[in-house]
């Protein structure tokens, strides 16, 4: 009995280092840390974002579009819901000359209509096919900068550009002949991201690492606590990987001093970003501060 | 030495228990509170525990009148908030699309719909169970608002607008008798209030109140909910981090002793009030101007 209790306690003791590891993360430090917005997604190894579905809908009145012949009947309806206050750019796409989605008109500049040179170049890809089902494939050839804005707390607007990517699935069940049960899927992804190099204690030491913020949910704000994406580059290998180097962007982090002492820290970000500030939680909050001019 | 070796063992077991057990006590006090309407804030395991689901009706209530063209395929949905209110009717159509792609929302409760009512829609998502069940998902393209009465503790009134929440959602049953699609609306407010509390040592944890009951008012014992974001992940945590209002917060308090305060609000609310039994302040102190 005498060496079950041991043991237990043994076990018991051993669990209170595993504990603390536990809670320690990598947090930021106080500062200001400028943020730079990126498109190039060389910097990220395993891309493993999930993308959004477009939201379609009838053709709206006040939408004026100019499409091909051949693209006329087959065009459907969508929008992209971005920015803050949310805003609805629209576009059009269709199957106009092949199986999977051919044509796309992103109205860019946000003016409601959608002209010729809105026309996003889409690339056919080879269908595979997965059991019962054959999976038709296409996707935007590069990603598509549009215009979104932002409220600032003054009211006025920031209009930034956004770039978005789009894929398009057509899954073609095998075992029938019935279009109708074809099942056509319009997704969209925020390929804008931003860069920034901050201070951040790990547990051990204060270390200078470059980290990257997500637009996890997909709606072109990049300050969605809980919802976005921080990548810190922990291994320093200039690559932030999706896999191990991901967080969820946290607007309060806690730092660890001692085992009775904890600071809480709160990070300020615009939803287009130029800076992060990181202050302790009990300074006042300016928001203006951290707002693009 | 041996008789010790239990006795350490059980004075562990029973601090880390407690250590466990006990939740984060906030400061007593009076906090403010802002009002907010981004749902993905609030992390739901089934959107069913907080949204009100209903299979659509395809019988008009017999009050409502319909100054509208004709939609190919109409269903109704009624819904009060509060048994004071109005009822208000959605109105809800499929046209030439495998979802519901025309929405009129009687926002005046004036039982008439009228053309000036109807609502964009957006098809937003398609979810299937290896097509034994499709169902496609569209919603309001802009949120809902709703006008609600407001009594103050003095009797005067004041309206407010709440934004509501509509999920339309659209599923065909392989296998079905019927060959219509089963129609069902998921509605729930989704204006919430969003504050911060200090939770002592200069550390302050993040609430929300919800109006869980669905009636416009967000103060109801037993009924609405208070959130509080215990491991600061900034998403609330309905399953896991809510309360109702009217319960007791018990836990360890800044000071190490344990302790218990009773939140309360106002029917719109402006402040949160944490406090114990004897020092609960009077309900017209917490509401807005």
């Amino acid at each position: 009995m005498r060496h079950l209790v041991c043991l237990l306690m043994i076990a018991l003791l051993a669990l209170i280092p595993l504990s603390a590891l536990a809670a320690t993360r990598i947090v930021a430090t106080p500062g200001a840390f400028a943020l730079a917005p990126m498109t190039d997604w060389d910097k990220i190894k395993n891309d493993n974002r999930y993308y959004s579905q477009i939201a379609l809908t009838d053709k709206p009145a006040n939408l004026e579009a100019a499409f091909r012949d051949a693209e006329k009947p087959n065009a459907i309806f969508g929008v992209l819901q971005l920015g803050s206050p949310r805003q609805a750019i629209h576009l059009a796409m269709g199957r106009a000359e092949s199986n999977c989605v051919d044509f796309l008109y992103l109205d860019v500049n946000n003016d409601k209509r959608l002209t010729a040179e809105e026309r996003v170049e889409i690339k056919k890809n080879s269908p595979f096919n997965q059991g019962n089902t054959e999976y038709q494939w296409s996707e935007s050839v590069k990603s598509v900068a549009c215009n979104v804005s932002y409220m600032r707390s003054n009211g006025t607007l920031l209009t930034r550009p956004v770039t978005v990517q789009f894929y398009f699935l057509r899954k073609k069940p095998l075992n029938t002949k019935t279009p109708a049960s074809d099942k056509f899927y319009y997704y969209y992804v925020v390929n804008t991201w931003f860069y920034g190099k901050g201070r951040f204690d790990d547990g051990k030491a204060d270390r200078d690492l470059s980290f990257a913020i997500l637009d996890g949910n997909d709606n072109g704000l990049f300050n969605d606590f809980g919802q976005d994406y921080m990548l810190i580059d922990a291994n320093e290998d200039s690559f932030f990987d999706m896999q191990k180097e991901i967080h969820p962007l946290v607007e309060l982090d806690e730092e660890r001093i001692d085992s009775r002492t904890t600071i809480q820290r709160r990070k300020l970000i615009f939803a287009w970003p130029v800076t992060m500030v990181v202050q302790p939680v009990v300074d006042a909050v300016d928001f203006v501060s951290v707002e693009p001019r | 030495m041996s008789r010790l070796v239990p006795l350490i063992f059980l004075l562990l077991l029973l601090s880390a228990l407690v250590g466990v057990s006990a939740s984060i006590l906030p400061v007593a006090g009076t906090y403010l509170l802002a009002e907010r309407t981004d749902m993905q804030a609030i992390r739901f395991s089934a959107r069913a525990s907080y949204f009100t689901i209903k299979e659509l009706s395809r019988t008009k209530p017999a009050a409502l009148k319909l100054d509208v063209p004709m939609i190919d395929e109409t269903y109704y949905y009624e819904f009060r908030l509060g048994d004071a209110e109005k009822p208000r009717s959605l109105v809800i159509g499929r046209s030439d699309a495998k979802w519901a792609n025309v929405l009129y929302f009687d926002a005046d409760a004036d039982n008439v719909i009228t053309r000036d009512e109807r609502v964009g829609v957006a098809y937003k998502y398609f979810v299937t169970d290896d097509g034994k069940l499709d169902m496609y998902i569209s919603e309001p393209i802009e949120p809902l608002r709703v006008k609600r009465t407001y009594l103050r503790a003095d009797k005067s009134s004041f309206d407010k607008a709440l934004t509501l929440s509509v999920e339309i959602v659209v599923g065909y049953q392989e296998g079905a008798k019927s060959a219509e699609p089963m129609f069902l609306a998921y509605v729930a407010p989704s204006t919430w209030f969003y504050g911060e509390v200090s939770a002592g040592g200069n550390r302050v944890l993040k609430v929300a109140i919800l109006d869980a009951n669905k009636n416009g008012l967000f103060n109801e014992a037993e009924k609405d909910c208070l959130l509080i974001d215990e491991n600061c992940d900034s998403v609330f945590d309905w399953d896991k981090e809510r309360q109702l209002l009217g319960d007791d917060l018990s836990g360890l308090g800044p000071d190490g002793k344990r302790a218990k305060l009773i939140p309360a609000v106002a029917a719109w609310p402006q402040k949160l009030s944490l406090a114990t039994k004897d020092a609960t302040p009077d309900p017209s102190q917490l509401e807005g101007k």
